[in-house]
């Protein structure tokens, strides 16, 4: 379980890291925290010509909250999120509040172990895009949009966009993800995170996320979110158990009938960790347990 | 132009590891694992699945616990990395966590042993306070095939309450 | 005060915590070894291109098969090659070999290695290879898959079965699972220049036997050998028998003339190691009015893999499923078919309880499905038919000495508070949510049995017996000479207390020696439970030797009768008297002024005992508590109790340790740890992040609570205790997650409990539709 050779660039700007992507393409692997990549190396089931480490470039882990939405640079380890502490727009800098700033916390202790969250990180997750992590399914529940550079350019890509199948993005060869745009939500959202696993730090064999928005006149919800992993290749949105939700106040029933309708949204395929019909029941399960951990929190 | 090390040419390569400069080369694909047991003669660390699962190989970098089964050797030039060599005084005495481990019966083949020494240690040095529960989960970060971790637990928790006395 | 029955701290740690220890990897300085390995299940092997050693090399050196052998009518015998010899038979089967100056460009040599292979259809499971048509996995040898087969009756057992009062049926799967030494296996071989005499250092558990059959195969005398099993990172069961990676070992070291190692890594560990307990059990029971279990009838299978293991052959899971069945109860008629089939998967070999913790599942699981059916609860059926009179001679003769096996059920009953349990249950299963269940398994574990025992097996190899060397130098200290091979138990504590109290010295000036062929007597090694039983009774038996020497060298310096002599606290001493003197004074007189010894006294103070007893039985009841979630099947123990009857403790700190560890083997058998082969024979689970071993997270405390029966039938009371925490844990969790669910009507009998599995059942007793 040694990797198979290859060659190695640590540049120390982003600039640097840009032209050596340019250069190489699809040969080249960006190295964040390597936590997921590494032992893919080890295992020789990824086996990169060319590795850039992004370990010496400035400038990508900061967090700051930008026109409502959090950016998260993704070399921010996984441990930052744990307590998110970001830059405002008056330059100060100050512990994440309202529901995005507790709802990062509650997800971050899933992801892995301690270890693994000192190293791990926010945007190698992302662009490692496997279909159970958890920063996954957030930035796909939230809509986040990436942010992609490459030498003389940078796009934005929404999440809906972004994931493509597993392990697979809509990042070019030659593109870098450099930040992750999460929207703040505001005191009216109640989010939720619900996620079984075998085993504690294990990824999730199903997991999902709730957010709804509720009307401050009459308490019932006028935007719902639910994304979910682990159902397929990539972390899926399930609209008509959104659309459920619209409307309504919550509670047992109402999110009873939504997880119902999630666990017939979804189309699962099985594999050693759980068949396809067992996924089906996770769904139910967790989609409901997120909804009623979204009810009782603090807005 | 960024300058790139070729992949079949070992690199020179200089290690801090526990308070000592490793001057040693090493292919880019070389683990930091790799490197501090094979050339820098460090062979507490182990390894015991090379996928970042078990925790055998842990170590400090910059006092943080860290797999160095998932790091290559190049990444952790410049870096403070502290092994289960280091956790003894220079006289030989031993940490209050070896000693904890091995009042408590924290060990039986030992091959968990310095992952678990220095992951705690890792942990009490950044949480000296750190509650049961929260002790729990970081420790159940790495595997032990032996104790059952029960005593491993106890250990740890007698050094954090003793610290705190 | 006697050291025997203190908690000392153990003499193996110092070094271990310092990450001092030598495993076999830290050796280092050898070329390194890679295995090219089979990518199918099953196959006929056409050219292998490469820079590879195969079967081709090793016949032209005339390297010899391994052959496991059984005396039996019923067993197929093989001469299995060290490299795969035309055909493969499993994913991982060793075909070639490839040394290279790194592990990582041994990796890069193997991947040039090119295998055509023509592949065959695979016999995977146990049906799949009983079935009619199976592919056989050694057509040449053997028309079917059956390699071993097993059957016996008591008079009179259809007789009783038809005048039962009640009948039950059950059918009871275990998964197959993988030791998991958290050291993987390896090996280590430096041949030297001149002489070429070989020095192999492996993470093995029996070193004398190792050095044996590798000798055996290169057709090389013992002397030329020395096997070493430095510091092992524990074993098990999975270091036991021979590996064929090893022989390869010091054949290529002595071929090439370097040193070359071989550390295996966790994704050959996993898929090509050794892998253990896929078995099913079909099981008739009678019992008559007064609930008591008069008949059982069994069909075992063991799916055994695609070879034996050497010595120990492809008979023991079956066989030990055979004669053990009847556990800790009495019962009159038995009648048992064990069978072990053959199927395109990895080996079998012997893992920490074999098969007890699959018979143990199935006869608790019988004790708890049947009590309801006869109006009594789970303890009052046990009270009914545990063992009480002893000696007790099981229906397939196995003696059983004394045990405890009533008092420790009544006592863990006691302990939880069982009472308090059920009302707890009651207001969970109203209240919805997870819901609590309990669980109790008590059972009879086999340890410390020496020849006669193996030698019923009728095995090609007889292993058995423990030879210990001890003396004294003249400075008063002890060295132990063992033939055990301990890795991580703490068996050179435990023994230096014994002796320590025996020659009436302090633990600390007493060096245990073993793991070495150059350096201890010809012994077994450590595994079964018997090295605390065999090596320490031989280390007890020799120490009163030595003690009566250091008596008689006493008693000549003090002008006393050697009778008199009393040996404690470093001193020898007159009993009734201070009159005295120091036993380092004594040891320094035996080696340099043996003038002064009695005469014809032999100079020096050096013994040698051997042991080998027949066997004697621990006892212990396990109660788990377990949390359900009826709604994603996830199971979380919340309480393991433990009341274990060992015999004597020599160090109950270290007993301790043996039931945690051991608990939580068996809890991981229980829910987590599963070796999954596709249908084609593709091994699924070949990272820890899919075979599951637990973390600290998914495991209680373990409350331990002692009883101690003194055994006759080891010389030092102590019975064997390796074992029973694995064997005993899995069916307390089986039962506690049944009874968790009860009121649902669930019936749970395969191990592991996988959450998909509660679930499935939770479903199917429900009438839930799936999805």
């Amino acid at each position: 379980m040694k990797p198979a050779r290859f060659a190695y660039a640590a540049p120390d700007s982003l600039e640097g890291v840009l032209d050596v992507l340019d250069r190489f393409g699809d040969e080249a692997k960006v190295l964040s925290g390597g936590q997921s990549l590494v032992p893919m190396m080890n295992f020789r089931l990824a086996r990169p010509e060319v590795i850039v480490d992004i370990g010496r470039v400035g400038g990508l882990d900061g967090m700051s909250v930008v026109n409502g939405s959090l950016t998260v640079g993704a070399r921010v380890i996984h441990a930052r999120l744990e307590a998110p502490v970001a830059a405002m727009a008056d330059g100060r800098t100050e512990p994440l509040g309202g529901v995005l700033g507790s709802l990062l916390p509650e997800v971050a202790r899933f992801v892995g172990h301690l270890p693994i969250r000192a190293r791990g990180t926010f945007g190698g997750s992302i662009a490692h895009a496997d279909p159970a992590a958890e920063w996954c399914i957030l930035a796909r529940t939230l809509d986040a949009e990436m942010v992609a550079l490459r030498r003389g350019g940078e796009r934005v890509i929404a999440a809906a966009d972004f994931f493509e199948t597993v392990f697979t993005t809509a990042l070019e060869p030659e593109e870098l993800l450099a930040a992750v745009r999460l929207p703040i939500l505001g005191d009216d959202w109640r989010a939720g995170f619900c996620e079984f696993s075998r085993r504690a730090g294990d990824f999730a064999v199903v997991a999902a996320m709730t957010a709804v928005r509720l009307d401050r006149a009459t308490g019932a919800i006028s935007e719902a979110r639910i994304g979910v992993g682990g159902v397929a290749g990539v972390p899926v949105r399930l609209p008509a158990a959104e659309a459920t939700l619209v409307g309504e106040v919550p509670g047992a029933g109402l999110h009873a009938a939504a997880a119902e309708v999630a666990a017939g949204e979804v189309d699962p395929s099985g594999d050693l960790h759980g068949s396809a019909a067992y996924r089906r029941d996770l769904v139910r399960a967790m989609v409901a347990r997120a909804l009623a951990q979204g009810a009782g929190a603090p807005g | 132009m960024t300058e790139i090390s070729p992949a079949d040419v070992a690199v020179p390569v200089v290690l801090r590891v526990n308070g000592t400069d490793h001057r040693v080369s090493a292919e880019p694909r070389r683990t930091l694992a790799d490197t501090l047991r094979e050339d820098c003669g460090l062979t507490g660390t182990h390894l015991g699945c090379e996928h970042g699962v078990c925790g055998a190989c842990t170590v400090l970098l910059d006092g943080e616990p860290v797999r160095s089964c998932l790091l290559f050797a190049v990444q952790a030039q410049g870096a403070e990395i502290r092994t289960v060599e280091g956790l003894a005084g220079d006289d030989g005495t031993l940490h209050p966590l070896q000693e904890a481990f091995w009042r408590h019966h924290g060990l039986q083949c030992g091959f968990c042993t310095p992952g678990f020494l220095m992951l705690s240690a890792g942990v009490l040095e950044t949480r000296p306070d750190i509650g049961d529960d929260e002790l729990r989960e970081a420790l159940s970060s790495n595997l032990c095939r032996c104790t059952g971790y029960q005593t491993i637990v106890e250990a740890v928790r007698s050094v954090r309450d003793a610290a705190g006395a | 005060m006697s050291w025997v029955g203190r908690s000392i701290r153990r003499v193996e740690d110092p070094t271990l915590l310092r990450g001092a220890g030598m495993f076999v990897g830290d050796i280092g300085g050898a070329a390194a070894v890679r295995f090219v390995r089979s990518p199918v299940a099953s196959g006929l092997i056409g050219a292998v291109r490469g820079p590879a050693y195969t079967i081709e090399d090793l016949d032209a050196d005339g390297v010899g098969t391994i052959e496991a052998v059984l005396h039996r009518p019923d067993y197929v015998r093989l001469a299995q090659p060290l490299l795969a010899r035309e055909r493969v038979r499993y994913v991982g089967e060793p075909v070639a070999v490839v040394v290279g100056d790194t592990a990582a460009e041994a990796e890069d040599l193997a991947e040039q290695v090119e295998l055509d292979i023509e592949p065959l259809p695979a016999a995977v499971g146990i049906d799949g290879a009983l079935a009619t048509g199976a592919p056989l996995v050694h057509p040449d040898e053997s028309d079917s898959n059956v390699m071993v087969a097993g059957e016996m009756a008591t008079p009179g057992l259809a007789e009783a079965l038809d005048r039962a009062h009640a009948v039950v049926d059950l059918e009871i799967v275990s998964g197959r699972q993988a030791a998991l030494p958290l050291e993987a296996r390896g090996s280590h071989a430096v041949t030297e220049r001149f002489g070429g005499r070989t020095t192999l250092h492996a993470s093995i558990q029996a070193p004398h036997m190792v050095r044996t059959v590798i000798c055996d195969l290169l057709g090389m005398p013992e002397a030329d050998l020395r096997v070493v099993a430095p510091d092992v990172g524990g074993a098990f069961g999975q270091k036991l028998p021979l590996a064929r990676e090893d022989a390869i070992v010091v054949w290529l070291s002595r071929r090439l003339g370097r040193p070359v190692a071989w550390i295996e890594d966790r994704n050959e560990n996993l898929m090509a190691s050794w892998h253990s307990r896929e078995q099913r059990y079909r099981l008739r029971a009678g019992f008559d009015a007064e609930a008591h279990l008069e008949s059982l009838q069994a069909d075992v299978v063991a799916n055994v893999g695609a070879w034996p293991c050497y010595p120990i052959t492809w008979g023991v899971e079956p066989l030990m499923a055979l004669a053990e069945l009847p556990g800790p109860y009495t019962l009159e008629h038995y009648g048992v078919r064990s069978r072990g089939v053959a199927t395109h998967t990895c080996p079998m070999s012997p893992y920490r309880g074999v098969s007890r913790p699959a018979i143990t599942l199935a006869l608790e699981r019988l004790m708890d499905v049947a009590a309801p059916r006869l109006g009594l609860d789970p303890v009052e059926i046990r009270r009914r038919n545990l063992q009480s009179d002893f000696p007790h001679t099981s229906p397939t003769g196995l003696r059983h000495d004394e045990g405890t096996y009533r008092e420790a059920m009544e006592l863990a009953v006691r302990h939880v508070d069982l009472g308090a349990f059920r009302s707890r249950q009651h207001a969970a299963r109203s209240a919805g949510g997870p819901q609590p269940g309990i669980g109790i398994c008590t059972f009879s574990e086999r340890t410390g049995y020496g020849t006669p025992a193996f030698a019923a097996r009728a095995m090609g190899v007889t292993p058995g017996y423990e030879n210990v060397e001890l003396s004294m130098d003249p400075s008063g200290y002890v060295t132990a000479r063992i033939g055990a091979s301990p890795h991580g138990q703490g068996l050179e504590t435990a023994l230096s207390q014994i002796v320590a109290d025996e020659v009436g010295t302090d633990p600390g000036r007493v060096r245990v020696v073993a793991s070495d062929t150059d350096r201890t007597p010809y012994g077994w090694g450590s595994f079964a439970s018997r090295a605390m039983v065999l090596a320490g009774g031989a280390t007890y038996l020799a120490a009163q030797q030595l003690a009566t020497q250091l008596g008689s060298v006493a008693a000549e310096v003090l002008e006393a009768a050697a009778d008199d002599i009393v040996l404690a606290d470093g001193r020898a001493t007159v009993a009734g008297t201070s009159v005295g003197v120091d036993i380092a004074d004594l040891a320094r007189i035996a080696h340099h002024h043996t003038q002064r010894l009695p005469a014809g006294a032999m100079p020096g103070l050096a013994v040698q005992a051997g042991y080998d007893p027949a066997g004697t039985f621990s006892n212990a009841c396990h109660v788990a508590e377990v949390d359900v979630d009826p709604d994603t099947g996830g199971v979380s123990v919340r309480r393991f109790v433990v009341v274990e009857d060992a015999g004597r403790l020599i160090n109950p700190m270290i007993v301790d340790g043996q039931i945690r560890g051991g608990v939580v083997q068996g809890i991981a058998n229980a829910l987590l740890e599963e070796i999954v082969y596709d249908e084609d024979g593709n091994i699924l689970t070949t990272s820890l992040m899919d075979y599951l071993p637990p973390t600290v997270a998914e495991i209680p405390d373990i409350e331990i609570l002692h009883l101690e029966t003194l055994s006759d039938a080891t010389v030092t009371g102590a019975k064997g205790v390796g074992e029973g925490g694995t064997i005993g844990a899995p069916a307390a969790v089986l039962n506690a997650v049944n009874d968790a669910l009860a009121h649902l009507g669930v019936e749970l009998n395969e191990m592991p409990a996988t959450p998909e599995r509660v679930r499935e059942a939770v479903r199917t007793a429900t009438g839930t539709p799936a999805g």
